[in-house]
């Protein structure tokens, strides 16, 4: 599915404004960062990606926030913009966009983890102002209600509800800046639950090609990974980059 | 002095880092203080971060009274 970005007055042709679809993300077939050998494999099928893992002690590193370090693992790949004709532009750092991300079918799960869709500059990097990673995140508690919300460098912001689906961001760019995360949740018939937002303040450097980034992480610093663990969620995205 | 954007008071779930740099991690609510910039010259001269009795009830006492109406009359609206 391709979406073209019409000139100004445009009439006719290219696809419409009115029913833009999110792209499934398979990210088994990605480059893959995993600073301490967290995850065993992953995998897709039916638009939903599992994670296998491997046993892990509980420290904040392995966490999405706080620590200033990011030991979790990650799997990443370009971010590009679809131009509606078979072919794809590199979002860099000096573009205006904002990329729409859900995530859904989330569980229970067997260590309490967040799960995270983001647009990063360094994936490879376990330094958060080197990262600089901005997402959605999904968490998934042992026991208990669900939770979503939104991720921006060092800090998490989420919300639980009993009646918990799945949740939707979006994540704004300028030129040279991050902007904002805002996300909400809904229930299973797409009614909404509540809303989160994250302003990311932080400047980038000119030229970075970014990043489209998945990773799994503990919930606190106390949690335990056991191995064999494996968890679920499906993520998907659209990247709406601007003339 | 100070007053709350109540409309903009959240229950979330966070793990963030306080003024500090220290962790903060669980179930809070967010109650966004709004403080006049002309006024934050004021504050702070009034304010003497190494001695315990400081803010002085002048100015803790406002900061306080926002906060707590705000939170009282959240618990009223649940």
């Amino acid at each position: 599915m391709s979406i073209v970005i019409p000139p100004p007055k445009a009439s006719g042709g290219g696809a419409s404004f009115a029913s833009i679809p999110l792209q499934p993300i398979d990210p088994s077939t990605w480059s893959e960062v995993d600073p301490s050998s967290l995850l065993t494999s992953v995998s897709y099928a039916g638009g939903s990606t599992s994670f296998t893992m491997a046993a892990g002690a509980g420290t904040g590193d392995y966490c999405l926030g706080v620590t200033g370090t990011h030991l979790w693992p990650r799997l990443y790949t370009a971010l590009q913009a679809d131009n509606g004709d078979g072919t794809f532009t590199q979002v860099t750092s000096d573009d205006r966009f904002l990329v729409v991300v859900k995530l859904s079918g989330s569980s229970n799960a067997p260590f309490a983890c967040e799960l995270v869709c983001a647009i990063a500059a360094d994936p490879t990097s376990n330094v958060d102002n080197t990262m600089q990673g901005y997402g959605a995140v999904a968490r998934q508690p042992v026991s208990g209600s669900l939770a979503g919300g939104g991720w921006s460098i060092d800090a998490v912001t989420v919300q639980a509800n009993a009646s918990y689906d799945a949740t939707f961001a979006v994540l704004q760019f300028n030129p040279l800046r991050g902007v904002a995360v805002s996300s909400w949740n809904v229930n299973a018939a797409g009614g909404f639950l509540n809303q989160q937002n994250r302003n990311i303040n932080q400047t980038y450097s000119s030229g970075i090609n970014l990043q489209l980034m998945v990773g799994i992480a503990t919930q606190s610093s106390a949690i335990t990974i056991g191995a064999g663990d494996v968890v679920t969620l499906d993520f998907e995205y659209q990247v709406l980059r601007l003339a | 002095m100070v007053s709350v954007d109540y409309s903009q008071i959240n229950t979330l779930s966070v793990a963030v880092k306080d003024t500090d740099g220290a962790e903060v991690e669980g179930e809070v609510v967010v109650v966004p203080v709004l403080v006049p910039v002309d006024r934050i010259a004021e504050l702070l001269a009034a304010y003497d971060p190494g001695s315990g009795t400081s803010p002085s009830v002048t100015y803790s006492r406002p900061l306080s009274r926002a906060i707590l109406d705000a939170l009282l009359r959240r618990q009223g609206e649940q």
